[in-house]
């Protein structure tokens, strides 16, 4: 059974093994799969306004099945591990020891936002940036640039006490759980924070070049797990049907053929978060 | 996920090409210093029909036209779906988006919202620091 465990407490060897599952992934080509799913899914979704991947209901679980594909990649390379998450409400500063050389390496150099430190630097030799919507062949991160904070806790909170999953016109700026979590309820907040507080490859289209991609992400998919479970009465998922250029509960969420926000919603057959 | 074997060997050709134009775009770079960022949570209101613009930002030449004003000069098949706006940077073409009331986006500022196709463009010079945009098939 898959347990998602706060990336703060793992042991060196549970890192060491994340890494090199993360690196094999990428040698194999795999890796860069994924990051050109997402660029394809941003640049569909934002050139014909029908929003899957973010900036609408599925955005939750779009990004849920997204991450499930990523670790049974992982687990293919070695079974004991799964993708950790990082509260950025508590590991909140560039001294974090996520961003130690021994896991995921620290922020950027001045002259160009490239990552010289851990397994992801460029020098390493085993992280080079594939899939790209620029010229940058290393991994770009300078983290507190754009925005000098991540999200408070007082704002997960908020986002948790609202009783409705998302509400017309279920896109970005929507009232409920979902457009305040993602952040598109105000621009620089919350799950849109993160990506723009880490900035470099965070902020672009091509997001996932960065492994921490998969660890916000894990936190943003257990905060919805959380809010489940304050709300057990409340619908899971909005909308329930015929609601066009909107994925209703029952529509299929491309790129996969078969997968619909339903069968999203219980996490517990895939993973559970300790 | 699917397997999209030809759109990356497409992006390691792409790739080549752009590293060596890399050169020459950080040289004409100048210090960026971090705009001011809008911690407020209000996003950016719609702004109707942006005009044109045509300005050299921190070392880069931006320049922005809508469509009715774009020539076909410049027009690539593949980012026909960016045909509302046209942004280059360098003479290099900068996908951007506008969502309705609450901005415009690029690929380089996914995560934000810009009152202006002048804001993103200025924000993604900021961003790339003298790297240069590459075009990519947007439906691979």
């Amino acid at each position: 059974m898959t347990v998602r465990k706060n990336q703060a407490n793992l042991t060196a060897p549970e890192k060491k093994a994340f890494v090199d599952a993360v690196l094999e992934v990428k040698r194999l080509g795999v890796y860069d799969e994924f990051v050109l799913a997402h660029r394809t899914r941003f640049s569909i979704d934002m050139n014909t306004g029908v929003y899957v991947g973010h900036f609408g209901p599925s955005f939750l679980p779009w990004h849920r099945k997204f991450l499930i594909d990523f670790e049974n990649e992982l687990q293919k390379i070695d079974a004991s591990v799964s993708i950790p998450y990082w509260d950025w409400t508590a590991d909140n500063t560039v001294g974090s020891s996520l961003w130690a050389p021994d896991f995921l390496g620290g922020t950027g150099r001045p002259l160009d936002d490239q990552v010289m430190d851990g397994p992801f630097a460029h020098s390493a030799g085993k992280w080079t940036i594939n899939v790209s919507v620029d010229s940058r062949a290393f991994l770009a991160r300078q983290l507190a640039y754009r925005v000098p904070s991540l999200p408070p806790r007082s704002d997960v909170d908020a986002a948790l006490a609202m009783p409705t999953y998302d509400s017309p016109p279920f896109r970005d700026g929507s009232a409920g759980f979902r457009s305040a979590l993602e952040g598109s309820a105000g621009y620089m907040s919350m799950h849109n924070r993160v990506h723009t507080w880490v900035w470099g490859h965070m902020e672009t289209s091509v997001s996932p070049n960065d492994p921490v991609f998969w660890l916000h992400h894990a936190f943003v998919d257990k905060l919805w797990a959380d809010w489940h479970a304050l709300h057990p009465t409340s619908a899971e998922y909005l909308p329930a049907g015929g609601t066009t250029d909107v994925i209703d509960l029952n529509d299929t969420m491309p790129p996969w053929p078969n997968t619909t926000p339903q069968d999203m919603l219980d996490h517990t057959p895939f993973y559970t978060y300790a | 996920m699917p397997r999209p074997t030809r759109r990356q060997a497409l992006g390691a050709v792409i790739g080549v090409a752009a590293s060596g134009a890399l050169v020459g775009m950080a040289a004409a770079s100048t210090e960026t210093v971090a705009a001011e960022a809008d911690s407020s949570g209000i996003a950016p209101g719609g702004t109707g029909a942006p005009g044109s613009f045509d300005e050299v930002f921190e070392g880069r030449r931006i320049q922005g036209t809508p469509a009715a004003a774009r020539t076909d000069a410049h027009a690539h098949a593949g980012h026909a779906g960016h045909a509302g706006y046209r942004v280059l940077i360098d003479g290099r073409e900068l996908p951007v988006m506008q969502h309705g009331k609450s901005g415009w986006s690029s690929t380089i500022n996914h995560y934000e919202r810009f009152a202006t196709p002048l804001e993103a463009a200025r924000t993604a010079v900021i961003s790339l620091k003298g790297a240069v945009v590459v075009p990519f098939d947007p439906t691979a």
